[in-house]
Order: C-alpha cells, then structure tokens, then sequence
C-alpha cells in the first residue's frame, strides 16, 4: 500500500454540527474527516460522502452519534471520471494507512452516484456497501439530457472535459457509467441501498436508480430500494435516517475487520 | 393367552420408547444447561433494550464482565438461518456447541413475541481455555425482496412483503475469538 501522501492532516479543525471537523489537503486535494464524539464505535467505521459534504446530513449525523466518522475528498466536478476515482482511491489508502476500517460505507447523492458506483466497480475488494441517494448512474441521462430531461449544459461540458472526450459522440460510445458495470458489483456481492424520489424532474428514477435496481436484481446481486412516491430531486435521504443506518450496520462490518 | 401377550409386548414396547424419549429428553436438557447458563430477566431486559444498537449493547456486556466486549453479528434471511450462524461460531470453537443447544435456541426464537430477545450465556472452549459468549438473537422486520415505500406523512416504510427475520449476535470479551467467527 502506498503511504507516500503529501498531507497537512490533520489541518485546520473547527466545529460542524457540535462535532470536530478537520479540513486537511492530501496531495493538494481539500478533504474533510469529522470525528465522533463519543468513543469511535470497533473498527472504527467511516462513513464516505462522496459528494455535497453537509447537506441533508440527517444520516451523517446519526452515525456520528453511533460513533463513526465521516468523511469527504474533493471530486468537484469530475463527474465520476478515472480522476475522480484515482482521488477517492488515495483517500481510501489515507483512511486505511490511519487504521481506520478496511470496509468503506459511501454515500452518493445526486451527481454523486457516478463516482460512487465508479470507484466500487473499480476497487470492490475495498467496498463494504453502498448508499445512492436520487443518484446519476448514467451522465447521458444527467447532465447529458438525453432522455426526458433537458441538458443541463455547461454541466456537460464539464463533464465531457472531465473524461477528456474529443467530442459527444465519444461521450455517448463510452462504456463506464454506473449502469455499465452493476455486474461487477453484483459478482462482487456489494449490498446497494438505493433512496429514490420517483417524481424526480433532474435525475429521473426511471433513468437511473431504477434501472440500477431492476438490473441488479436480474444480476443476482444484493440490493435494496426505498421509494419516495411523491418526492422530487429535493430533500435527499430520510428525515428519520434509521432504515439507513440499519442498512449501514448491517452490512459494514461483511469482510470483518 | 396370545392376546394377552401381544398386550404385554405392546405396552413394554410402548415404555420403552417412553422411557428412551424421557432419557433423550433429560440428556438434552442437561446438554443444553451445561453449556448454556440462562440470564438474570433485569440482564435480558437491559440486552432488549440495546439490542438494536450493537456498540450500546457491547458497552453494557462490558460492565457486565469488567472487559472490553466486541460481537459478531449475523444476519439470516431466514429463521432457518439460525444454525448455519452457529456454525460460523463452531468453525472457531475447539469443542462445537452441540445440536441439541442450537435447537433449544431456535425453538425458543420461534416461540417468542415480536420485539423480545433470547439471550444466554454460552461457555465455550477456544484455543485451550474457557471462555464465555453472550449469545442473543431478536427479530427484525423487513421486506423479503428489500423494497419499501415511505410515507411521506408518518415517515414510515411500508412493504407488501414483510418478514420477521433474526439477528444473531455473539458477544464477549475474547476480541481473537470475536475475529474468528467474523472471518
């Protein structure tokens, strides 16, 4: 394992939501770990946000107050691409080389589903399970616009620069979004809970996590969904986070300690 | 005279199968009191209380034993799945838990009411010496293909296709042992 990090952890603290935040670089990349304050629970478990640290942290709150921590490196506007995923695999190689769990729990929300699902399906052995939240599992839906919602456009753009493609007929060739490679997660037996707000006007369900879900069923693999009938894109998670943390506890510990 | 015989030999025969049913059934009781030690009701009640939280329900069997408690945790998908938990747990012991034990537990998980708790002291062998495991197994509630709905009013989740499944946890202050059987 590589331990060779340029890092300032643990870099300046401060306060979020009453418990200790630690905003650090690691090879010049902004990450954030927040600490419980209760004693960390065995194994010290931690808990990913892949993406949109802070909001709606209804679930992030509840397992700090069971005794994990939480964490966060910057994947902003990477859209899920080999850098986002090199990025979140060198935090991972943080994580573990400070002890923490070799089991990562992350959380994708929204654009965060890309890099969620793109980092396990290249690094299951590393993965305890996964949490998606209204999550883009495929850029041609969003930001690409190619089904029933309009593109979001300078969004796009970005994230076509972000995979380096020349032009968008690479884009839609491109064979590594989420929905691509949910055999491997299946094979890999990696439990996915999915929360999904079935009126949804920007990731669409029936686009994306649905698509997940049905087809990681057909896969054989492990899977669970809480459908929002009425919800749209906003609020993600649940209010009561505990059907999520349940899942959570019951599947982070899988491959032991 | 040979009616009255094949009397005598009926009610002999049947006896005898009463009598090696009451010798099975002492033997098995004994099999299941020498391993498992019944808990105190307050301990039970106290375990009840926890046993939706994993880290408060080691921090009470600490206090309980003066060491650091970790558990295993199981979760079957079914209540037949019970045994196969306990053979994670044989795997690691020198000496298995016998048969008979198992049974015990999941008839008394069977006949239990929702949201209580089975929970015994296990005196186990591992790696040469005596050790103890707190074992519990409660239910849980969920849906049998993992979809739920929530409603958006109450918050809660409802399905079409809800199930009672058990937790099965090992606890105890033997953390090399608690690897074992999470391995």
């Amino acid at each position: 394992m590589s331990q060779d990090f340029v890092t300032d952890f643990p870099g300046v603290r401060s306060d979020w939501n009453g418990y200790a935040r630690y905003d650090f670089k690691l090879d010049g990349v902004d990450c954030i770990l927040v600490k419980p304050n209760v004693a960390e629970a065995p194994g010290r478990p931690w808990y990913h946000r892949a993406r949109f640290f802070g909001a709606f942290p209804f679930a992030d709150l509840a397992l700090l107050e069971r005794g994990w921590s939480v964490t966060h490196t910057d994947v902003t506007e990477l859209y899920g691409s080999p850098e986002a995923v090199r990025r979140l695999n060198r935090f991972y190689d943080f994580m573990i080389s400070r002890g923490y769990h070799r089991g990562a729990v992350i959380a994708g929300y929204s654009r965060g589903g890309l890099i969620t699902y793109n980092w396990a399906a290249e690094y299951p052995e590393k993965v305890a399970c996964l949490y998606l939240d209204n999550a883009v599992c495929d850029f041609k839906s969003w930001p690409g616009g190619m089904g029933k919602v309009r593109r979001y456009e300078e969004e796009w753009k970005r994230c076509m620069k972000a995979y380096g493609f020349a032009d968008e007929q690479e884009a839609l060739a491109y064979g590594g979004n989420p929905l691509d490679h949910l055999d491997v997660i299946a094979k890999a037996r990696i439990p996915v809970l999915h929360v999904t707000a079935m009126k949804d006007t920007v990731v669409t369900a029936e686009e994306n996590g649905e698509i997940a879900v049905k087809r990681l069923k057909e896969l054989g693999g492990i899977v669970e969904v809480i459908r929002k009938p009425a919800a749209d894109h906003h609020p993600h998670c649940l209010e009561n986070p505990q059907p999520i943390v349940d899942f959570v506890e019951r599947y982070w510990n899988r491959r032991g300690s | 005279m040979w009616f009255a015989l094949k009397i005598v030999i009926y009610l002999l025969a049947a006896g005898g199968i009463l009598a090696w049913c009451a010798a099975s059934w002492r033997k098995s009781r004994r099999t299941v009191e020498k391993y498992l030690r019944s808990l105190p009701a307050s301990e039970v009640q106290e375990l009840a209380d926890r046993a939706g939280n994993t880290y408060e329900q080691d921090a009470f069997l600490s206090r309980k034993f003066g060491r650091v408690c970790t558990s295993a945790v199981f979760y079957p998908d079914h209540p037949d799945g019970i045994p196969s938990c306990f053979h994670r747990l044989n795997e690691a012991l020198d000496e298995p838990v016998p048969r008979d034990v198992i049974s015990h537990i999941c008839t008394v998980y069977r006949a239990m009411e929702n949201d209580t708790l089975v929970a015994y002291t296990l005196s186990v062998r591992f790696q040469g010496g005596d050790t103890v495991l707190v074992v519990s197994v409660r239910a849980r509630r969920e849906s049998l293909s993992g979809t739920y709905l929530l409603d958006p009013g109450s918050g809660e989740l409802s399905a079409d296709d809800w199930v009672r499944n058990p937790v099965v946890a090992f606890s105890g202050p033997d953390p090399d042992l608690i690897a074992r059987i999470r391995s």
